[in-house]
């Protein structure tokens, strides 16, 4: 295919437009196994066993987010205390490792460029308490920060992450 | 249990079971999941996507109780959600107006010109010009085209997910094209190594 340039004209046609979204558009096609992945991760956060500590009744979103927060600090709480070997040892229960993608202990850190902040919360003491998760090839990895200004800290702060495979 | 999957508008009477809350979740994946998680995936590459899928859902979870079924489709709800999601994730990136990770790099999926296919030297050319043009859009247009363009949305799913009129997408719409159409074959990206593409 030639470009408008090359054929003297001033400006692409619609199909030259369409064509380059097309092409910039194209990924690879999604696997069924990351896909089921990706479900049973999502369905893990709406269901009612982690959603039990966190939802009763007609609560609203704040005050549902509230709740989420404050279960998310014990699980900080448990993180940062201990972050080493917090995940191996089964501080995470079964729901809290299927929602935070926790789970198996390898010795490397989330990465700071893809990491995504999921709780944060307000220490006793004051400071501000996050959970990161991030995709490390085929697992998934989460670390709990104490937080400052992003996953950089919890890169510095928590080793090694804890992944779901 | 019911026969069939729970629409949306349904949970009024069943937000408070969780294993219903469950189900309409994993319903909701199983009928736009897949599509988001590619949409989503050409905006902020394979990297960032399942993350961004997964806190879509997420907000989708805290705000199943306010849809309105009446006020627009579930899935032009879902995409307008995910594109608040995209734009945090781009924003927290600190990468000010770039499109998203893969259009700071003009990243696709087109094979490597290796064996120098002059169709596959300008396929990659054109992809690179117009990854530079649409980094310069605003980002309210840029949702506009793209949300068409790679989510398959029509203009009127576009302008619910948005939550702006139908004759202002369709007017953006126009324009962001005929902006791309001219600016795109001005940019000069010969002078970039190859390697930057991917």
């Amino acid at each position: 295919m030639t470009t408008p340039a090359d054929q003297g004209s001033m400006a692409w046609t619609d199909e030259q437009l369409d064509a380059a979204l097309a092409d910039l558009g194209s990924i690879d096609e999604v696997s069924r196994t990351d896909l089921a992945t990706l479900r049973r991760r999502i369905v893990a956060t709406a269901s009612p066993g982690l959603n039990a500590a966190m939802t009763s009744g007609r609560e609203t979103g704040s005050r549902r987010r509230r709740r989420i927060l404050a279960a998310g600090a014990v699980v900080i709480a448990c993180g940062v205390g201990g972050a080493t070997a917090a995940a191996a040892s089964g501080v995470f229960d079964q729901q809290t490792e299927a929602a935070f993608a926790s789970g198996n202990t390898y010795p490397f850190h989330i990465d700071a460029h893809t990491a995504v902040e999921r709780v944060s919360t307000t220490t006793p003491d004051g400071g501000v308490a996050q959970y990161w998760t991030a995709k490390k090839g085929n697992a998934h990895c989460g670390a709990a920060a104490p937080g400052r200004s992003g996953p950089d800290d919890a890169r510095q702060a928590v080793s090694p992450a804890s992944c779901l495979q | 249990m019911t026969d069939r999957p729970l629409a949306v508008s349904e949970l009024s009477d069943v937000r408070d079971s969780g294993p219903s809350r469950t189900a309409q979740i994993g319903r909701l994946f199983d009928d736009y999941g897949s599509d988001l998680l590619r949409y989503l995936s050409r905006r902020a590459g394979p990297g960032s996507a399942e993350d961004l899928v997964s806190e879509t859902f997420t907000v989708v979870l805290e705000q199943l109780d306010r849809y309105d079924a009446t006020r627009g489709s579930e899935r032009a709800w879902l995409y307008g959600i995910a594109t608040n999601v995209l734009r945090h994730h781009l924003r927290d990136l600190g990468r000010g107006r770039a499109a998203t990770a893969r259009l700071a790099d003009g990243d696709s999926n087109i094979d490597n010109p290796s064996d120098r296919w002059p169709d596959r030297i300008d396929a990659h050319r054109r992809v690179r010009q117009l990854a530079h043009a649409l980094r310069e859009l605003a980002d309210d247009d840029r949702d506009v085209l793209l949300l068409i363009a790679w989510g398959g949305l029509n203009s009127a799913e576009v302008a619910e997910a948005l939550g702006v009129p139908a004759g202002t997408v369709r007017s953006r719409l126009h324009r962001t094209r005929r902006q791309l159409r001219a600016a795109s074959p001005q940019i000069d990206v010969d002078d970039e190594p190859d390697e930057e593409l991917r």
